[in-house]
């Protein structure tokens, strides 16, 4: 998905890279691929691919086309096409995707949202339970 | 009725005359000839050239003579004629420049090396000006990049005349061709009022529009666009003391170059900030940056590297 070129030459491309090191906060916005081994607050928003470094760390709601997560992720993630966590990921939120690639280590914590049409699909009101009598009884 | 018919008449051929299109005048390239009519007779005819050549301290140097001879006399052949100014300390660029402009010069051609090249793209922009180069001296990377690396090709591209619009950087009024610089930079960018960039140690700071690179060793990541209508933010890689690799390479880049495209940032800082505006050095407090896209129109060669 992501070519070597595109990444490994910065800002080749109208890339944008966030190198460790560096802050970002606020709404950025970007129509070309991102790189991010930085951190990052407030909203991201791309057109094309997001790729989290190992060491990155984002305190933000993400949207991307694709993304390969690498880092920490605390907000929620939505992509349009493939998603894929890697083994060092570690994500706080809801996800939604339409493929999903989970590597052996990742770690999600939220609600997971797949499918075709997971950009349109609102969240399901969840069923009530009450237990009596020591059994669960769906309202 | 007759009278009103008649008048009908004159307003309408009034109102065709007013939306007649104009015809567009062509101007002579060679020749412009300025008239003062008083009751009907021409007084005085001024022949006007329309280039301005613009010669560097340095290139009025013995060494370089026999050069600038030969390009005088291959831009006298190919019907090059212009007004020739030597700069000195006594006469300021920017006056030359306006004076010329106001006379009706359109093209500027700069005899020198990169440094005469930056100060003279630095002026004037907005104006219908277009700028060639003629290398003369050491470091003419620009020229080089601009495809015009050699005399005789900078003639040849500017009998050819082959035009590229690029964009310029403006710093609080001041402005820049290919670079700003702030060393050492502990200030927020804030970029086209949406994110804030701040690096967590003292980085070097760059906003190119255009790269020059001083030596072999100073490469980026990347190739910045200068036609894009976009500036962009680079924070350099840290500089890490390394023993290893001798004395030349005691200072040596760890990790990676960020880049972020921007038109409009506010460097928001308490002190003065301290850049370098083309090499110029200045200080500047809580400095503007902007893009004005295709500022200028430069001379190209075929073999440009933009």
């Amino acid at each position: 998905m992501f070519k070597k070129d595109q990444l490994t030459e910065g800002g080749e491309n109208g890339a944008t890279v966030i190198a460790e090191g560096v802050k970002v906060e606020g709404n950025f916005i970007s129509r070309g691929n991102v790189l991010v081994e930085g951190m990052l607050k407030g909203t991201v928003k791309t057109d094309q691919d997001l790729r989290v470094g190992e060491r990155a760390k984002i305190f933000a709601n993400v949207v991307a086309a694709n993304a390969v997560i690498a880092g920490e992720i605390q907000g929620n993630l939505r992509v349009l096409g493939q998603l894929e966590m890697l083994s060092t990921s570690k994500m706080t939120g809801d996800v939604e995707a339409k493929t999903l690639i989970v590597s052996a280590g990742a770690c999600i914590n939220g609600k997971c949202i797949m499918g075709a049409d997971s950009a349109s699909v609102e969240p399901q009101a969840t069923l009530k339970t009450k237990v009596t009598n020591g059994k669960e009884k769906i309202e | 009725m007759e009278k009103k018919k008649l008048n009908d008449g004159v307003r309408v051929a009034r109102i065709r005359q007013a939306q007649a299109p104009k015809k567009p005048v062509d101007p002579d390239e060679f020749k412009k000839i300025l008239t003062l009519r008083r009751s009907n007779r021409i007084i005085r005819e001024v022949t006007v050239p329309t280039y301005s050549y613009i010669y560097d301290p340095e290139v009025q140097d013995k060494k370089y003579l026999k050069d600038l001879t030969l390009i005088e006399n291959r831009l006298t052949d190919l019907g090059l004629h212009g007004r020739i100014h030597r700069l000195s300390r006594f006469k300021n660029l920017k006056e030359i420049i306006e004076d010329d402009v106001k006379s009706g010069a359109k093209t500027v051609v700069i005899f020198g090396n990169d440094e005469t090249i930056r100060k003279a793209l630095g002026i004037c922009p907005g104006k219908e000006l277009t700028f060639a180069i003629i290398p003369f001296g050491e470091k003419n990377t620009i020229a080089k990049l601009l495809g015009v690396g050699d005399c005789f090709e900078a003639c040849q591209a500017l009998s050819a005349r082959l035009t590229y619009s690029i964009d310029l950087g403006v710093s609080n009024g001041q402005f820049f061709f290919s670079s700003l610089k702030i060393p050492h930079c502990k200030a927020e960018i804030i970029c086209d009022g949406n994110f804030a960039v701040s690096a967590y140690q003292d980085r070097d700071i760059e906003i190119l529009n255009f790269h020059v690179p001083k030596n072999e060793d100073d490469k980026l990541d990347f190739t910045p666009n200068p036609t894009d209508g976009e500036l962009d933010l680079v924070v350099r890689k840290f500089n890490k003391l390394s023993i290893f690799g001798g004395w030349r390479h005691m200072f040596s880049r760890v990790g990676r170059d960020s880049v972020f495209f921007f038109k409009e940032a506010n460097v928001v800082s308490r002190d003065q900030v301290t850049m370098f505006l083309d090499g110029r050095k200045t200080y500047q407090q809580n400095p503007k940056i902007e893009v004005i896209p295709n500022a200028l129109k430069l001379i190209v060669g075929k073999n440009r590297l933009i």
